[in-house]
């Protein structure tokens, strides 16, 4: 790809607690545009997605990893490479079902969240649930149907917060993919 | 405030002056005595010596023994420092020898009576005749020693008194010298004290050394010597708080303390260090707060903190008063509120220690007696006086008068002492800016007037002060107010309050708890239905019952009970918003207006009607809500009902109404180029668009000033239809119902308008435009008066700047001209309009007042080219004229220029004849081209020496342009000079500069 | 240790007001509030002189303070003799910081109560990134309510 070259594994610098608060000024418009914490989880999906399908592209010209053999290589990439890329984190993986088809991401810090706390009458809403949206989009465009949500977060009182990745079937056809 | 126990006793609290008492003046039945005693007493300035007088006879008695109560006033009212007695006595008296004997014996009869004190005798002799200086009276000399031996007085303790004009005079130097006596003996006094030192020692004595340090302290005040008295009194203090203190005498040594205490603050304010003053004082609450002494009698203890705090707090006004600066931070105001605290405490503690039962006898012998009416030393008790061991010898007796002190502290009024000094710091703080310690204070106050029952004036504050919590947003504070308030108007059945603090308290800013605000909501409804309600708890029995009266008699005056209750300024419990769908509609369609309700207190309410008021009142009847409902189903739960209001949840009416028909409005645009020049005609071009959709009939426009404002631009304002014509001042200011005709459906009209503005500045200009129109609304037809108008603001300014300036005939700034003397008036024209202006005409005009204008002495002209040229003769002819009445004697010099040669009289002494001229002939030859300085022409007029050269050079130019050579021949001379420097030519330059 | 803490908003109302619980609160919010005047002439006073007007530390605000807040709990036994010294602290947003200590048992240092101060600014910037706090509003955090209770008098 002709972009290549000009890519590297650096990102360029931009001051974190803006992107922060960049994240919570949305979410907390959605609050006020929609009426219940349901329909808000919904639209963070959509637009995690939406960021997800095109996400996928700069990850793979970045990174330059090539085709996992399993689901076990993509957790890796997903948890070493990837949100060390665009979230400088590094989750753990834990918890691989017994057949290998489900494993968990551990973080224990999450940078959506600092500073947030979340109030009583949004008891339901998933605050950062645009990065189920994002990882659900971008596997889609690599050919695998995923099933992401969050099981813990650190928002609502649990001491870590846990992603829950579930592979759900190969996407042979090539259709191009829908947006939501 | 009559006096208390607690209160300072007045001999403590006095300025002591050295006491003096005159004896011998018989004020009743002698004249000149009286003269003399009024000259002591009356009018007495503040730079004679501090003496306190008294006057008595002869027969005085001074006490036997040491009252301890009675020492302060002892030695400042009874016993003096100095007895002067009177004594009418001429050194020339016929019968001096009788004389003297009597005068004598007065003063031996004097001495006696002092018995054995050491108090100063003195004798003023009053005569008539005025004593000769010193020295001269030989006479006078030998009866004054005569005198004095038979008195047995020392020569410096015998005065005379002329009764003559200076009376005042010799008053003042009599003054002077008692003063002197007077501290001699209080000297005297103070080393006596000292003295007993000796004897005394600090296990059996440790309560005379503090009396004598007392004693020292004190007299050194009375002899004025400040700096001593205050060391002695610090000594004192810490010999007080060395006592052996035990629960029986605390309060002996806590009186003596905060006396001594308040003399050192005292004296420290007069020596202006402020700060010492306050150290001191903490030091001495520091010390003394623990020592509460006997536990039935805290509030004693109470009450002499209380004491202490208020004495500080008015010695620090009074240095305030007298000039010292206080500080937000530092100021009367925090000592008069812990004054106040305390008394409050002091109120808390009696109302448990003193709460005997009504049976309890008020004891007999009442203990609080003692034998000559007052105690013998201060602070002790009065039924054991004198009394030095700890141990009780008669535990009965002791109870009787810890009783009898209770019994009494039921009586006080404990809320006005304490409203007293809330008052007085309120005072303070509102002088140094505490607004809000003001307010807190004044809370204290209301709710102290609460409890002393006087409802009325706690309201009045209550209610005066709520509004500043409200307004800063302090809920918490503003409940608890408002909770006080509450009680208040319940207790004086005072409905309409009661009902007003009701609707705040169960308002959302409220932070009572539910069940409070569903009892408040519970008793507000009683009220509304023309019961009593519920007494506010916490209320003192007695007056609950007395309300529950005044309730019953308010409600059964049902049928007047109607109140309007405004609700802007608080957050009653009923949120009310309301807003138009649009902000404009069409005439034929209705106009929507919603609002919205939403209650928060705890239990669904409901109203019975709801109406809005509008500016234009005939759109009320459209936008009411009523409803009748049953007396039972006030606080139920209806589903019908629309006026019910169910907490938390929010209820919308919607209004439908027509728009009467003239509020309706179309476009007009105005277009034009400000900004306006003064007396321009200036255009401003109106356009009219119709975007109805029928046909405007009979447009009428009416344009010009906005009529309101200033009276000047009205008068200097023109509008006119015809911009070819020029207006005068009798035209219009604003023209009205110009008609235009009809206007199609989307037609369009320009109307120019002429302004003409005589005055700058800025003026509001007014486009009205009305017309008719049919229309249908509802199926009925109407015809429609509808208008619209639009306003501008135009500003006027000056087109052009016109500036004068005189000038000489060199263009050279003038400040004077001179009669027959030419100058120059030049005009400078500055634009200060946008655009580009002609003119076509100017004109210049002579005002119409004129001055005149001085005549020079000397004027000189000269006909000079405007060039020379190198080498060419410059013929050049002065004419020196003379302006005045007088023969002139002119010298006249020509001063040579290197630049030039010239022939001519180089001086001359010339003789000019009145208003005649000379004529003086020069031929100047330029040696050099260029600018150059022509020879300078002097001229001294002999008889008018201060008519100067500076004056002559305006008119005779200095210097003149001369032309080089043909242009050909400079460069070949030129090139010839470059190549040889040879022999230079005779008369020209050789670096000559070519023509300009 | 601080017995009442209180954050001021810039138009002087309470956005966050904690004390100690066995004491009256009331008497707490009227402290408070009274020190606001000291506070205002404080914060004027540095306005006329052209201070640079970064974290103001305003310090103990009424220097000879140790009696005159006296706090009695009459209900028991007799007296329990406070010393209460009152401090504070504007930010440059004109957000204030009150602090009420008692010093009877412990003298605090003023290196103390200023450090207190500005751990009290950092929570309180962490709660204006909350995106669900309108700024204006009451606090109602938990990790400010943590950080407030950590500086508190431990009564038992």
């Amino acid at each position: 790809m002709s972009r290549q070259a000009g890519r590297g594994t650096e990102s360029k610098k931009m001051n974190s607690e803006l992107f922060t608060l960049t994240y919570g000024a949305l979410v907390t418009q959605l609050c006020k545009d929609y009426e219940n914490d349901e329909d808000v989880n919904k639209q963070l999906d959509k637009m995690g997605y939406n960021i997800g399908v095109r996400l996928i592209e700069d990850f793979l010209a970045r990174s330059n990893v090539g085709r996992c053999h399993d689901f076990r290589e993509t957790a890796d990439v997903i948890a070493k490479i990837a949100f060390k890329m665009y979230l400088g984190i590094t989750p753990s993986i834990t918890n691989w079902s017994p057949g290998g088809d489900e494993f968990s991401l551990i973080l224990e810090n999450n940078p959506l969240v600092d500073f947030v706390e979340l109030p009583d009458n949004h008891s339901s809403l998933i605050y950062s649930n645009l990065l189920c949206g994002v990882l659900r989009g971008a596997l889609e465009m690599v050919q695998m149907a995923v099933d992401v949500k969050f099981v813990q977060d650190t928002l609502k009182g649990d001491s870590v917060t846990e992603i829950r990745m579930k592979f759900i079937r190969r996407i042979e056809d090539n259709l191009p993919a829908g947006e939501e | 405030m009559t006096p208390s126990q607690w209160d300072l006793p007045v001999e403590l609290c006095c300025r002591p002056m050295a006491f003096v008492t005159l004896t011998g003046l018989d004020v009743v039945y002698n004249a000149v005595h009286r003269a003399v005693w009024d000259a002591f007493c009356a009018n007495r300035r503040a730079d004679r010596v501090p003496i306190s007088f008294k006057r008595t006879s002869y027969e005085w008695y001074i006490p036997k023994g040491i009252l301890k109560t009675g020492w302060m006033n002892k030695h400042l009212n009874l016993v003096p420092a100095l007895v002067v007695v009177f004594y009418e006595l001429d050194w020339d008296e016929p019968q001096w020898k009788e004389k003297q004997s009597e005068c004598a014996t007065r003063v031996e009869i004097v001495r006696q009576s002092l018995q054995g004190r050491n108090t100063k005798v003195a004798v003023v002799l009053i005569q008539k005749k005025t004593p000769l200086p010193p020295g001269e009276d030989v006479i006078a000399s030998e009866r004054a020693a005569a005198l004095c031996n038979a008195c047995d007085l020392s020569g410096k303790s015998l005065f005379v008194l002329p009764h003559t004009d200076h009376l005042v005079g010799y008053i003042i130097r009599l003054e002077n010298a008692f003063y002197e006596h007077a501290q001699t003996y209080y000297y005297t006094e103070i080393r006596r004290v000292k003295s007993h030192k000796e004897f005394l020692n600090k296990t059996t004595h440790q309560l005379l050394f503090v009396r004598h340090q007392f004693k020292i302290a004190f007299f050194s005040e009375l002899k004025q010597d400040t700096q001593n008295a205050l060391k002695n009194y610090r000594t004192a203090y810490n010999l007080v708080h060395e006592l052996r203190a035990h629960e029986t005498n605390m309060l002996e040594i806590k009186t003596m303390a905060g006396f001594i205490n308040y003399k050192i603050c005292r004296l420290c304010f007069q020596h202006n260090t402020p700060l010492d003053a306050i150290a001191q004082f903490r030091k001495h609450i520091d010390l003394c707060k623990k020592k509460i002494g006997s536990a039935e009698l805290a509030f004693e203890h109470a009450a002499w903190m209380s004491k202490q705090f208020q004495a500080f707090g008015d010695l620090f006004d009074e240095a305030i008063k007298l000039g010292l600066t206080a500080i937000q931070t530092q100021n009367p105001g925090f000592y008069y509120q812990q004054a106040a605290y305390y008394a409050q405490e002091r109120k808390q503690l009696a109302s448990m220690l003193c709460n005997h039962d009504s049976s309890v006898v008020y004891p007999n012998p009442d203990p609080l007696e003692t034998q000559t009416g007052v105690l013998d030393f201060y602070g002790q008790r009065p039924w054991r006086q004198g009394t030095l061991s700890f141990d009780l010898s008669d535990p009965e007796k002791e109870k009787m008068g810890i009783l009898s002190l209770q019994l009494k502290e039921r009586n006080v009024l404990h809320s006005e002492l304490i409203i007293t000094l809330l008052s007085n710091a309120v005072a303070q703080f509102k002088k140094y800016k505490c607004p809000r310690m003001k307010s807190h204070l004044m809370v204290q106050m209301g709710e102290e007037y609460y409890f002393a029952k006087d409802y009325a004036k706690a309201l009045k504050l209550l209610d005066y002060v709520m509004c500043e919590y409200r307004s800063e947003g302090w809920w918490t504070l503003l409940t608890s107010i408002l909770t006080t308030a509450l009680k208040c108007s319940y207790l004086m059945a005072q409905i309409k309050d009661y009902i007003t603090y009701s609707l705040e308290l169960l308002g959302r800013a409220s932070t009572l708890k539910d069940d409070q605000k569903s009892r408040i909501e519970k008793n507000l409804i009683k009220v509304l239905m023309n019961e009593s309600p519920d007494p506010e708890p916490d209320c003192d029995a007695a007056a609950v019952k007395a309300s529950q009266k005044l309730w019953s008699d308010r409600v059964s005056l049902a049928g007047s009970n109607v109140f309007t209750i405004e609700v802007q300024d608080f957050i009653p419990f009923v949120q009310c918003k309301a807003k138009f769908l649009a902000p404009s509609f069409h005439v034929d369609v209705p106009v929507q207006f919603d609002i919205y309700l939403r209650a928060d207190c705890p239990h669904p309410i409901r109203f019975s009607k709801l109406c809005v008021s509008f500016n234009n009142q005939d759109y009320n009847q459209h936008c009411v809500v009523e409803e009748a409902y049953q007396k039972s189903d006030v606080l139920e739960q209806s589903a019908q009902g629309t006026m019910c209001l169910v907490p938390g949840k929010t209820r919308k009416f919607t209004f439908k109404f027509v728009a009467k028909t003239e509020d309706v409005g179309k476009k007009i645009e105005l277009r034009h180029e400000p900004p306006a020049l003064t007396n321009e005609m200036y255009c401003l071009i109106v356009t009219i668009e119709s975007h109805e959709e029928t046909v405007a009939k009979d447009v009428k426009l009416t344009a010009g000033l906005k009529p309101g404002q200033d009276a000047n631009l009205t008068q200097k304002t023109q509008v006119t239809l015809r911009g070819t014509d020029t207006c005068d001042d009798s035209f219009p200011a604003l023209l009205t119902d110009i008609p235009i005709g009809d206007l199609q459906p989307g037609e369009k009209l320009e109307k120019p308008i002429y302004i003409r503005c005589g005055t700058v500045g800025a003026r509001m200009f007014l486009v009205y435009v009305s017309y008719l129109i049919n229309t249908t609304v509802e199926g009925k037809e109407i015809l429609c008066k509808c208008h619209r108008d639009e306003t501008v603001t135009i500003e006027t300014v000056f087109p052009f700047d016109v500036a004068v300036k005189f000038v000489s005939t060199k263009l050279e700034h003038l400040d004077r001209v001179f009669a027959d003397i030419p100058f120059l008036l030049m005009t400078d024209i500055l634009s200060a309009s946008p655009w580009p202006l002609t003119i076509v005409t100017s004109q210049l005009q002579l005002s119409a007042s004129m001055t005149s204008v001085d005549q020079l002495e000397s004027y000189v002209e000269n006909d000079l080219p405007s060039f020379g040229r190198v080498r060419e003769s410059l013929p050049v002819r002065y004419h020196l004229q003379n302006k005045t009445n007088l023969v002139q004697d002119v010298e006249v010099s020509m001063e040579p220029s290197d630049a030039f040669m010239f022939s001519g009289l180089k001086q001359i002494r010339l003789r000019i004849l009145p208003d005649t001229q000379q004529e003086v002939l020069y031929n100047f030859y330029p040696l050099m081209a260029g600018y150059q300085q022509l020879p300078s022409l002097h001229i001294n007029l002999l008889r008018f020496p201060n008519f100067t050269n500076q004056l002559l050079r305006r008119f005779i130019p200095t210097h003149i342009f001369v032309k080089g050579y043909m242009l050909g021949y400079t460069s070949m001379h030129l090139q010839k000079a470059q190549r040889s420097p040879g022999p230079s030519l005779p008369y020209a330059s050789p670096a000559a500069e070519p023509e300009a | 240790m601080a017995v009442c803490i209180a954050v001021i908003a810039k138009e002087n109302y309470p956005l966050y007001i904690r004390s100690v619980p066995t004491e009256n609160e009331l008497k707490f919010h009227y402290t408070v509030h009274t020190s606001l005047d000291v506070v205002d002439e404080k914060i004027s006073a540095m306005g006329k002189a052209m201070v640079d007007q970064r974290e103001l530390y305003l310090g103990l605000l009424y220097p000879t303070e140790d009696y005159k807040v006296y706090l009695c709990n009459i209900a028991a036994s007799p007296c329990s003799h406070t010393f209460l010294h009152r401090y504070g602290y504007v930010t440059n947003s004109k957000v204030k910081f009150v602090m009420v200590v008692d010093s009877s048992n412990t003298a605090l240092r003023d290196n103390e109560i200023r450090s207190m101060f500005r751990k009290l600014h950092n929570s309180y910037t962490d709660i204006m990134c909350n995106p669900f706090y309108n700024p204006g509003d009451r606090i109602h955090s938990r990790a400010f309510d943590n950080m407030v209770n950590s500086m508190m008098m431990q009564v038992c």
